[in-house]
């Protein structure tokens, strides 16, 4: 009951919203999963942003220097005399230059005809009427940013001036990208610095909840102490449903507990009395009628052993679930095994010897599920062990393996062992054997990680081979 | 054997008084926890055995035991328990239970389980009767070795005790086999055979060894 809130535990660390799926998930994972991809989508949307306002800006204030510049060089050309009088203003592109290491070409037109400048620029709008106009434009394989201003030479407007200004924009491009790269970087900085915050505060969340696996799983089977730890209000609300649901299955576990010794105590005892009275009965008959009463009373003990099998494996269930494991001297519990079972076997003139080796055997195991298992082979042993045998037990101690052997002089198992280790499968006709005890074995043998073997030796007998890992 | 049973229900309480004392024990029965304690006040120190039943009207057995254990008693306790909790049978040992007999039982195991439990908490008495290596108890049928008694089951008992008996020590196997089996109880030489096997080999180790002589029997013989 208790693995049950471990497991309750482990999925409240997860989201309330996905306690319903079956695939087990990480809230870490998938935050950063969300938390990257919305920065990349941040960073690429930042970036674009101010790429775009960076390159208005730039543009606007390169095509306001070229005007200015271009309307100095427009200044410059007069008419004198009849003819046309210009002379250009150098200290204008030195302005340009300081601006930014760009090249720079300029025309002025009369009309159509080149006066001054680079002859092959491109053809704009030369109209007449049109007093300026801005336009990129691809020239010597470059993209060169153009401005183009005009005036009328004379009043009669007869004749047009006309000034065409260029300026190539690498070092424009590359202020506008520095610029978005900035912004973007910026955003990626503050969005890390806030992940990193969240992540903290997760792990803050979470660390109570962790405090709770650890204390539940760490914890013996049978404790159904409260759980306190020092946690968040958010965290206190599940801590207090946990405790609650505690107590109730503590609450539970007694009641069944008390049931079952209740029920055990109240269906034994008039069992006890009934062989006891067939048994003092048997001494004062003679003939059938002693031979009936003395059925009655053995009769009366297998059905007390086959309740106390079938509430042997009920609580073994209940145990080998929890892995309730502790260091334990296996001579000693053997020998504790044999002295229980000593005057049973003593009745039949069974012989119950240890061969012990003289090493310590140390094993972790769950004492009490093993010391049952061990009653339940030399139960069995003797009771299909003849009259004035002898039933042999020893430890093998293997680098990965101990081996239990219990070998006896009995029928063996037949062609068929391992089907006796089904519960209620049995050799015996007269349906006074349980037929759980092989099972219970078998079953302790293999929570452990470890086998039973039954075999048939070949000088006769049978012999149980307990292994279980070191 | 003074015993004291505790045991509340009616008519196991009944065969088992009348069990024991037609074994010639003596029987003060308590059906309560409180008669228990009763009983334990008026002549405690008086009783060699206790049989106390584990699950009683008035309260649990084991507050009894936890209790004359508290008060140094060593009386031997054989606890009679219909509980299969597996959990209840180390508990039961660790408050101080000697044995412990789950029920229904045999009254020859009961008996067998109580003659164990009285002869573990038996002091060795002086001026006993020397048997090499050992000295024998006749009272309470015990044989000893310096300060332990040595474990026998009892037909290994018997025959121990038939060597004992016999002058020059010499038994034939017909003579143990009279001391073993009653004559309605249908048995071989061979079982005399290994009940000897048994003893010999668990009294070798005090260097005790039994000859066979031909025709005659066995010679039991110490050899420091």
């Amino acid at each position: 009951m208790a693995s049950n809130l471990k497991r309750f535990v482990g999925l409240a660390i997860a989201m309330r919203s996905n306690l319903s799926q079956d695939a087990p998930w990480s809230l870490k994972r998938r935050l950063f999963r969300q938390w990257l991809f919305i920065l990349v989508a941040l960073s690429i949307g930042t970036y674009l942003t101010a790429s775009l306002i960076a390159q208005s800006v730039v543009q606007k204030s390169q095509d306001n220097l070229l005007q200015s510049i271009a309307q100095v060089i427009l200044d410059s050309v007069v008419q004198r005399n009849q003819g046309v009088e210009f002379d250009l203003p150098y200290s204008a592109f030195d302005v340009l230059g300081y601006a930014a290491p760009e090249q720079i070409y300029y025309q002025v037109r009369l009309n159509k005809e080149v006066i001054a400048g680079y002859a092959d620029l491109p053809n704009f709008n030369r109209s007449i009427g049109v007093t300026k106009l801005t336009q990129t434009a691809v020239y010597l394989h470059q993209e060169v940013r153009f401005v183009q201003l005009s005036k009328p030479l004379n009043p009669t407007q007869s004749e047009m001036v006309y000034v065409l200004l260029g300026q190539t924009q690498d070092s424009y491009e590359n202020t506008i990208e520095n610029i978005a790269m900035l912004a973007a970087s910026g955003t990626i900085v503050a969005f890390v610095i806030l992940a990193i915050l969240g992540f903290t505060g997760l792990q803050a969340t979470l660390k109570p909840l962790a405090r709770i696996q650890h204390n539940l799983n760490s914890r013996p089977a049978e404790d159904f102490t409260p759980v306190t730890t020092n946690a968040p209000n958010e965290i206190n609300t599940l801590i207090t449903t946990l405790n609650q649901t505690l107590e109730r299955h503590k609450r539970l576990l007694e009641q069944s507990r008390n049931f079952i010794a209740e029920a055990t105590h109240q269906i034994k005892t008039p069992i006890a009395a009934l062989s006891i009275e067939s048994e003092l009965l048997a001494k004062e008959l003679s003939g059938t009628l002693r031979d009936r009463a003395h059925n009655l009373s053995v009769r009366a003990r297998y059905t007390s052993k086959l309740i106390h099998q079938l509430l042997t494996q009920a609580s073994l269930t209940y145990r080998l679930t929890d892995q309730i494991k502790q260091p334990t001297a296996l001579k000693g519990l053997i020998r504790s095994v044999l002295h229980t079972l000593d005057t049973h076997a003593e009745r039949k003139g069974v012989a119950l010897n240890f061969v012990e080796s003289e090493d310590p055997v140390l094993i972790s195991c769950d004492a009490i599920a093993l010391r049952e298992a061990l009653v339940c082979l030399l139960d069995n042993a003797i009771d299909f062990s003849p009259e004035l045998s002898d039933i042999e037990v020893y430890i093998e101690v293997s680098p990965t393996h101990v081996e239990i052997h219990v070998s006896d002089q009995g029928p063996g198992f037949g062609s068929d062992p391992d089907r006796l280790k089904k519960a209620f499968v049995t050799t015996r006709d007269d349906h006074q054997g349980g037929g759980l005890g092989l099972a219970i074995a078998e079953r302790v043998a293999a929570q452990h990680g470890g086998s039973l073997t039954l075999l048939n030796q070949p000088q006769g007998g049978g012999r149980c081979v307990l292994s279980l890992p070191v | 054997m003074k015993c004291l049973v505790v045991e509340d229900t009616p008519s196991l309480a009944q065969h088992l008084t009348s069990h024991l004392t037609q074994a010639s024990h003596t029987v003060d029965l308590a059906t309560t926890l409180k008669q228990a304690f009763q009983c334990w006040e008026l002549s405690g120190p008086q009783y060699d055995v206790v049989i106390l039943d584990i699950s009683l009207p008035d309260g649990e057995g084991s507050t009894f035991l936890e209790a004359i254990r508290k008060a140094h008693s060593q009386v031997g306790v054989l606890v009679l328990t219909a509980r299969s909790h597996l959990d209840d049978k180390v508990h039961l040992l660790d408050a101080g239970a000697d044995d412990y007999l789950t029920k229904p039982f045999e009254l020859k195991e009961l008996d067998a389980r109580l003659r164990v439990l009285h002869r573990r908490g038996l002091g060795k008495l002086p001026d006993l009767q020397a048997f090499p290596p050992f000295e024998y108890d006749p009272i309470h049928r015990v044989f000893w070795f310096q300060r332990d008694q040595v474990s026998l089951r009892s037909q290994e008992l018997k025959l121990l005790e038939a060597f004992l008996d016999t002058p020059g020590h010499v038994c034939s196997k017909a003579s143990l086999m009279d001391r073993l089996y009653s004559l309605d109880q249908a048995v071989t030489e061979n079982a005399v055979e290994v009940h000897m096997g048994r003893l010999r080999k668990k009294l070798k180790a005090y260097g005790v060894e039994f000859e066979t002589l031909r025709g005659l029997g066995y010679r039991y013989a110490f050899k420091p």
